[in-house]
């Protein structure tokens, strides 16, 4: 398979870790500061000092990452950037030929999703878990340099490396565009059903600023 | 043999040994009381035989329902122990076999309530913190306005360990929740791709 389980000496962009430390914003609800942080920021530009300290409770929750640094940015003193490594609620069809179609549209996915096969020799690796790019957090380097044999899963292999390099590499330079400008009404209509109404909100700011009228939706 | 007639002349018994046993229980319950059996020849008056018995009787059911009562209070004493055992065995149980649980913690509290469960430890609201900070339960396994209604009803001058143990909890689920729906958005997505 792709994975190496020798505990290596250093730590390199593809390593697998699990349960790791995860603060994310999400868990932060910065949210619930966000009013008393406005009128502090605007007490500050005001030459002013605010007057209270703005706390935030937050508790990391358990998570198993992937490196996503790159492993020249790996050093002490630095924090790691970590991908979240998670479990696919619908498993994977038990039709094979189907089963490599899913693999490949992961593969290929260019959005949020790395796929990272199953090794039944590896406790956490016991079915298919897929990388989600939109999942970061950090985790100081030497909480795990000095303890790489509590938390190390797994290295990549150099060819399953190089692959997930590009695809690190491609998240992060993607260019996002709105597919829907370069719809006719008729595929439009199409497209739409399937979006959220967050996404629905996004697409009718697009088309107010590109001067398209957007279509009815009943 | 001693022959022993009541005052109604019509029930005589031989009670010899029988007297002598009901005798030393007596003293046996009550050793403050003594009773004196001066030759084997004694003649016990039956209806005062009667009401002794009846009175050894009570004394004896007093001790027990007082003993059912101390046992109680006890185990009502310890049962908030008792209970965050239940939870640490439950949550060990979760942790090896992986399975998600049948019943909720609520529905765990109530039976344990229905045995004299008033109060909840602060350790167990911690463990199950920790244990939703693991992963090892779901945070739909604690229902939240369950939560708010206990705390709730918390009276004035209960500890601030448990109050602020309950506050950490209901932050924990809420954060895990926060997360859940992103999970969601996730795992949206994916369906998307892979539908495509």
């Amino acid at each position: 398979m792709i994975y190496n389980t020798i505990v290596p000496n250093n730590l390199e962009q593809g390593d697998i870790y699990r349960n790791l430390p995860k603060i994310t914003p999400i868990q932060l609800n910065l949210l619930e500061i966000k009013d008393i942080w406005l009128k502090y920021s605007k007490e500050f530009e005001e030459k002013e000092v605010p007057s209270d300290l703005i706390r935030l409770k937050v508790q990391p929750i358990r998570a198993n990452g992937v490196i996503i640094s790159q492993s020249c940015d790996i050093r002490p003193n630095n924090s790691i950037l970590f991908g979240e490594l998670k479990e696919k609620k619908d498993k994977f069809t038990d039709n094979v030929i189907k089963r490599i179609n899913q693999i490949d549209k992961i593969l290929y996915d260019e959005t949020r999703n790395h796929y990272f096969p199953s090794d039944s020799s590896i406790e956490i690796l016991k079915t298919p878990k897929i990388l989600d790019l939109f999942t970061f957090f950090l985790v100081p380097y030497e909480f795990l340099k000095d303890n790489i044999k509590n938390f190390f899963v797994a290295r990549l292999n150099p060819g399953a490396r190089v692959v997930l390099c590009e695809k690190i590499s491609r998240f992060f330079t993607r260019l996002a565009f709105e597919r829907a400008m370069y719809y006719s009404d008729l595929e439009l209509k199409e497209y739409l059903k399937e979006l959220s109404s967050e996404e629905l909100e996004l697409i009718r700011n697009l088309f107010k600023r590109i001067d398209r009228k957007f279509p009815d939706m009943d | 043999m001693t022959e022993i007639v009541s005052h109604d002349r019509f029930m005589t018994f031989e009670l010899k040994e029988f007297s002598q046993s009901l005798v030393s229980t007596f003293q046996l319950i009550n050793e403050n009381e003594t009773v004196e059996i001066t030759s084997g020849e004694e003649r016990l008056d039956l209806k005062n035989y009667w009401n002794l018995w009846i009175e050894n009787s009570k004394n004896i059911l007093k001790k027990l329902i007082d003993g059912i009562k101390e046992a109680y209070s006890t185990i009502v004493e310890i049962l908030p122990e008792i209970f965050d055992c239940f939870i640490e065995g439950i949550l060990k149980y979760t942790r090896i076999s992986q399975k998600e649980l049948r019943f909720t913690f609520k529905q765990f509290f109530y039976l344990f309530e229905l045995i004299g469960l008033r109060e909840i430890r602060a350790r167990t609201f911690n463990r199950i913190s920790a244990a939703l900070q693991w992963k090892i339960c779901p945070s739909s396994w604690i229902d939240l306005d369950f939560l708010n209604n206990y705390r709730n009803s918390l009276l004035y001058n209960t500890s601030e360990n448990i109050k602020d143990s309950i506050i950490n909890l209901i932050d924990m689920i809420k954060m895990i929740q926060r997360e859940e729906y992103s999970n969601n958005q996730f795992e949206s997505d994916l369906k998307r791709i892979l539908s495509e």
